[in-house]
């Protein structure tokens, strides 16, 4: 089955020493450094074959590969650190607290799920009601608003949960604020109070990350509800990271699930357990497998997950495709514009992104 | 008396009479003349006073002046320390 | 080449699948005596160039680059497909490569020297090259040097060397032995043919080569060929300049070229006439 392609076992024997990877030969490996280059995952399996040691007998030409994205990955941390220093000082004038997401929050927390993540945009958080202060700031600053179109301004403004991604000016650095978690009009309505109340305080004045159990949730409903899945198997794996690191904690399983439900974000979770178990073979206690299946849908559309998400979260590579794979990826990208927004006002955003990229003007 | 030191995170090479300078936290690379050269070379093991620096390199500086040598070595202190090179402490 | 030839450049493999003529011409008259790589063996960089579209095939026919099911770049006129391969191959070996610090130079060895030519398109430095490369340099690239951040060692991949306009012709000049490839017309740089790499440099490069000069070269009309001794300082932070990736490479690539700069010796050469310009790198003498 696909699902055993070498990057996957690869996978699990650098996070769970499941099998050996004594016996891959040179071609093995070179199809383990194409899948990762296209999952966005060859930083990542670098450092933690560098961690067990393994780095260093690997064939040349593999071993190059890796010590090239172990480069990348590097010059990324550093590059980013830097970033967030410049943004925080930013928002710290303006009063505005910048709570950490993603890619950034696990390197300044210091998680586990740093380890070789590479990401391209810095995504924070800031409260709703200070959104404008926080972006006349960095507008002061030297941020630029990069999408200027009428249509998609109001896009994100009035209906998602984050303004258009900005971009500074020389250093050319990304920048995603969101106000939520999710776009006010998708389907799921977590409260997100809740997050800020919970959120965990860094040593780094007014900086924040979500607490450990939203963190998870935040991966796994953000993983759930995405229509492309470059990066799924990579998510799929900081997923790993997070509950293989949180879990040290008895309580925490408890505590996950509970949140879960509170939020109203147990379907999402049951997909990430599911899903990372199924892959990578996540350590997941039996009765907490048992427990969030109560969040599953109904067995048929089980079944009909398991045949998209088995394909998508694959990598994006001819070697794990068949022929079913392009249509899974398609239904999954309707499904997840479904989830974010409802018929009476997705129809015509889909029209009009049809339209114009029809006579090839930006989306 | 305050002392001067080599920030922790640059490291550098002399290249003949000049030196070039790696800065970790920032990622900045600078290519510095002999006087900067000299003044790193002497407190990259220790940190020294100004006084002990002006001793040991008055004779590199063209000008007999001590007034006119203590300026220019201040300036250059001034400006390695704000390129993130030297430490100024107290 | 439809299904993927596989072949190696220095100790770069390579898979290049095309139906394209022009592609398949380019690579019989300039790739001919390259090794060829078992189907067991690791490649580096699977590579594909074809039309677009079916209807791209007819209509203002384009040529697409993929790297191994990534297309980097807008699709070229078709005309230009032989090049789009030695652009997309550079794009290839320049993001995907930091276990190397890679600099945008031409790099020739001579009796276990190796001289490092830094420079911009434009400058002079491919026809120099070319020139020295017709005159007994071995050619380890003409595009780039790259530096192993583990040993130090300088890696050849010696491919077709790309000549433009006047320089094309200032070659076929320079000597008689010399075979090139199609010249593609209308490229966003003008005309540009390549020039077959001779035999002697595909042969095994001398293992303890290092370099030991740097020459930055610029051509100036009707001016005097001369060389200018640059301190090593100033030939440091200018090699930065003409850096795929110092920057990323962070204090390994200060490293890494601290050592390259300081067995090395640097001169500014300008120069108009190209047999004083060779003639006077050899001049130089061995160190």
């Amino acid at each position: 089955m696909i699902i055993n392609s070498p990057l996957i076992v690869c996978l699990r024997n650098i996070l769970h020493d499941e099998t050996k990877l004594s016996n891959f030969e040179a071609m093995d490996w070179e199809l383990i450094v194409r899948q990762a280059r296209k999952a966005n995952l060859l930083s990542r399996t670098a450092y933690l074959l560098r961690e067990k040691k393994i780095l260093a007998s690997l064939p040349d030409k593999a071993r190059g590969h890796f010590i090239s994205a172990l480069c990348v990955y590097d010059a990324n941390v550093q590059a980013y650190s830097w970033e967030v220093g410049q943004i925080n000082s930013v928002l710290s004038e303006a009063g505005v607290p910048c709570l950490l997401l993603k890619g950034v929050a696990y390197i300044e927390s210091n998680l586990m799920s740093m380890k070789g993540r590479v990401f391209s945009d810095v995504d924070i958080m800031v409260p709703k009601d200070q959104l404008k202060k926080a972006e006349r700031a960095l507008i002061k600053h030297g941020w630029i608003t990069s999408d200027l179109d009428p249509y998609n301004q109001k896009y994100y403004r009035l209906w998602m949960h984050e303004i258009p991604p900005m971009t500074h000016l020389t250093r050319h650095s990304n920048l995603d604020i969101h106000h939520s978690i999710l776009p006010p009009t998708a389907k799921l309505k977590p409260d997100n109070n809740k997050f800020w109340e919970s959120s965990i305080s860094l040593e780094k004045n007014n900086l924040y990350t979500l607490s450990q159990v939203d963190i998870v949730l935040h991966s796994a409903t953000h993983l759930f509800h995405e229509g492309e899945f470059d990066n799924g198997l990579r998510d799929l794996t900081d997923l790993d990271l997070l509950l293989g690191e949180f879990s040290i904690d008895q309580n925490f399983w408890v505590k996950l699930l509970n949140r879960a439900r509170e939020q109203g974000l147990g379907r999402p979770l049951f997909y990430a357990m599911r899903y990372s178990n199924i892959f990578l073979q996540t350590d997941i206690p039996a009765n907490v497998l048992k427990d969030i299946e109560s969040e599953a849908p109904p067995k048929f559309l089980v079944y009909i997950m398991d045949f998209l998400f088995l394909r998508a979260l694959l990598p994006n590579h001819v070697s794990c495709s068949d022929q079913w794979t392009g249509l899974a990826r398609w239904i999954l990208y309707i499904r997840s514009h479904l989830l974010r927004m409802p018929l009476y006002l997705l129809i015509p955003h889909l029209l009009r992104k049809s339209w114009m990229g029809f006579f090839g003007k930006k989306r | 008396m305050s002392k001067i030191s080599l920030v922790d995170s640059v490291i550098f090479r002399l290249l003949g009479d000049e030196c070039v300078t790696y800065l970790g936290n920032s990622g900045d690379t600078h290519l510095l003349d002999s006087i900067s050269a000299a003044i790193i070379n002497e407190v990259k093991e220790n940190p020294l006073s100004k006084d002990v620096l002006f001793n040991i390199l008055s004779e590199s500086f063209e000008s007999d002046d001590e007034t006119e040598i203590n300026l220019c070595l201040d300036r250059y202190i001034l400006e390695l320390s704000s390129l993130g090179i030297l430490n100024t402490e107290n | 080449m439809a299904n993927g030839l596989r072949f190696k450049v220095g100790d770069v493999h390579i898979s290049i699948s095309s139906t394209i003529p022009e592609v398949v011409e380019h690579f019989e008259v300039l790739y001919c005596s390259y090794e060829l790589v078992d189907e067991s063996d690791f490649i580096d960089f699977y590579i594909q160039i074809l039309a677009p579209s079916f209807f791209r095939r007819f209509i203002r026919p384009q040529v697409n680059f993929s790297f191994d099911g990534f297309s980097p770049f807008k699709p070229l006129p078709y005309s230009q497909a032989a090049a789009m391969f030695e652009w997309g191959l550079n794009w290839c070996i320049t993001t995907h490569s930091h276990q190397y610090l890679m600099i945008h130079s031409s790099v020739v060895e001579k009796n276990g020297e190796i001289l490092i030519l830094p420079g911009a398109s434009g400058k002079g430095k491919s026809t120099l090259c070319a020139a020295l490369v017709c005159s007994g340099w071995r050619l380890y690239s003409d595009e780039m040097t790259l530096i192993s951040i583990e040993n130090g060692k300088i890696f050849a991949v010696p491919r077709p060397i790309s000549l433009k306009n006047q320089s094309l012709n200032i070659i076929q000049n320079f000597s008689n032995d010399i075979i090139f490839g199609s010249t593609i017309t209308n490229t966003a740089k003008g005309d540009i043919a390549f020039m077959k790499v001779p035999e002697q440099s595909l042969e095994g490069v001398v293992d303890d080569a290092i370099p030991s000069k740097i020459i930055f070269p610029f051509y100036k009309g009707q001016s005097v060929t001369h060389f200018q001794t640059v301190s090593k300082g100033t030939a440091f932070m200018q090699m930065i300049e003409n850096s795929f990736n110092y920057n990323a490479l962070g204090k390994t690539g200060f490293e890494v070229l601290s050592k390259i700069i300081e067995n090395c010796d640097c001169f500014n050469l300008s120069y108009d006439s190209l047999e004083e310009a060779v003639s006077g790198i050899n001049r130089l003498g061995k160190k």
